[in-house]
């Protein structure tokens, strides 16, 4: 029993003999799926997503050829070429690409590992669960940052969480020129919408920590925090939103 | 649409796509099995119909965006794997796990002496499978339990197929320690 041989055989006779169900017992499950089944509307048609998909190749190919001067950034943000993603000044993207799984996010993990990370659960949307989540060393801090991201039809928004509660008034000191923040309230607690020109955001960690978070796209980014957490939303198509992203969070 | 018994997946997810719910119903009943072991090996026994419905519906719900041609169970096992995941959020199962591999089919013929002998060593698996990380577990559960090649439990767990050689092979190591560890305990008794 203890030789890897027989561990593995031992493994796949349980799981064999685990996963074999009865006639009666598969279609009372199958029974029962339908029953739920039959009260849901009849998914979108793969062909309606594939148009989109043509319709949206042809307004970037169309981009491409009546503007010159964005071209090459454009293309770069696409990954056309060797780059991928990387800081422009003249063209701001607001939307997260579509390969988000390139991007480097932490290591693929889960909502329930996750929250085994934080110490407490991970902020998820009250509507559904995330698409992916990951866990990734925060940068400048010995803790740990839980990424997620939701793909919805037009949007994809990409969510960071931050242990403990972040100082998101201090990037109005440390931002450079170009940069604009608008500060409020989401809930009673602070809240900022950085835009503009390309930038790090900065978030001073309870630990007394300041991490530097990566950029990841050009685009606008909303802080928030309360006392346990420092949230991070990005992919909002504006601020209105960016706040209803949060909103749907907290 | 008669679907026979004979369709292939792709057939039958194309023709759900176009809201066919008894080829839906075919791909239940089709992978039913492998849904709702993985459901219980990760969530938990009680809960592992559930997880298993959630997960097909949400399979349901989002046909719209499967990509026609790729293969259907890994994409679906990776769905019941999140679910899994989700709806341990709140509540930690380890302990009901280890109910999970005691439960035999009743279809099984088997007589008294090898029924305990089997029973005895499935404990002692399953107790082993229970203390080993999250991570840990889910290798072995879809790549030995569920006999999945490591392309597919990488696509079913979202990772590299480095990444299941490497956690596979760490958990079957710390498997066999844990075994070892408790057969010397025996010993020692």
């Amino acid at each position: 029993m203890t030789t890897i041989e027989s561990i593995t055989n031992s493994l796949r006779e349980m799981g064999a003999d685990f996963t074999r169900t009865s006639d009666s017992d598969a279609a009372e499950f199958t029974s029962a799926v339908l029953a739920r089944l039959r009260t849901l509307p009849t998914p979108r048609r793969h062909q309606r997503r594939l148009r989109w998909r043509r319709v949206g190749a042809l307004m970037v190919a169309v981009t491409l050829i009546v503007a010159p001067q964005p071209r090459g950034a454009v293309a770069r943000w696409l990954g056309i070429g060797s780059v991928r993603i990387e800081r422009d000044s003249t063209r701001r993207v607001t939307a997260l690409p579509s390969a988000i799984s390139d991007l480097d996010l932490g290591t693929i993990s889960s909502v329930a590992e996750a929250s085994v990370e934080l110490g407490r659960p991970m902020a998820v949307r009250k509507d559904r669960a995330p698409d992916r989540v990951w866990v990734q060393p925060t940068p400048g801090s010995p803790t740990i940052a839980v990424n997620s991201v939701y793909v919805d039809s037009g949007s994809t928004i990409l969510v960071s969480e931050l242990p403990g509660p972040g100082n998101v008034a201090m990037n109005k000191k440390l931002l450079g020129q170009g940069s604009q923040l608008d500060f409020f309230a989401v809930k009673g607690r602070p809240a900022v919408w950085i835009s503009g020109s390309p930038h790090e955001v900065l978030v001073q960690l309870a630990d007394g920590y300041v991490s530097v978070m990566p950029v990841r796209i050009v685009g606008d980014v909303l802080l928030w925090a309360d006392d346990v957490r420092t949230l991070r939303i990005e992919g909002a198509t504006n601020r209105a939103a960016a706040i209803a992203a949060l909103e749907l969070l907290i | 649409m008669d679907h026979a018994g004979i369709a292939s997946d792709d057939d039958l997810v194309l023709a759900a796509q176009q809201g066919d719910v008894d080829a839906f119903a075919h791909l239940v009943g089709r992978h039913q099995g492998a849904a709702r072991s993985l459901a219980a090996l990760l969530g938990g026994p009680s809960d592992a119909d559930d997880i298993a419905q959630d997960a097909f519906l949400r399979a349901y719900r989002s046909l719209a965006g499967f990509r026609t041609g790729s293969p259907f169970r890994p994409w679906l096992l990776r769905i019941v794997v999140n679910q899994a995941s989700n709806e341990r959020r709140s509540r930690r199962r380890r302990e009901s796990r280890n109910a999970v591999f005691i439960r035999r089919n009743r279809d099984t013929p088997t007589g008294p002496a090898e029924e305990a002998e089997w029973s005895e060593d499935r404990r002692r698996v399953a107790r082993a499978l229970a203390q080993l990380p999250d991570n840990d577990r889910r290798a072995l559960a879809v790549r030995y339990l569920l006999d999945c090649s490591e392309r597919e439990t990488a696509q079913i767990l979202g990772w590299r197929i480095g990444t299941v050689k490497s956690r596979t092979s760490r958990a079957i190591d710390k498997l066999r320690a844990l075994l070892i560890n408790e057969e010397e305990e025996e010993d020692r008794r």
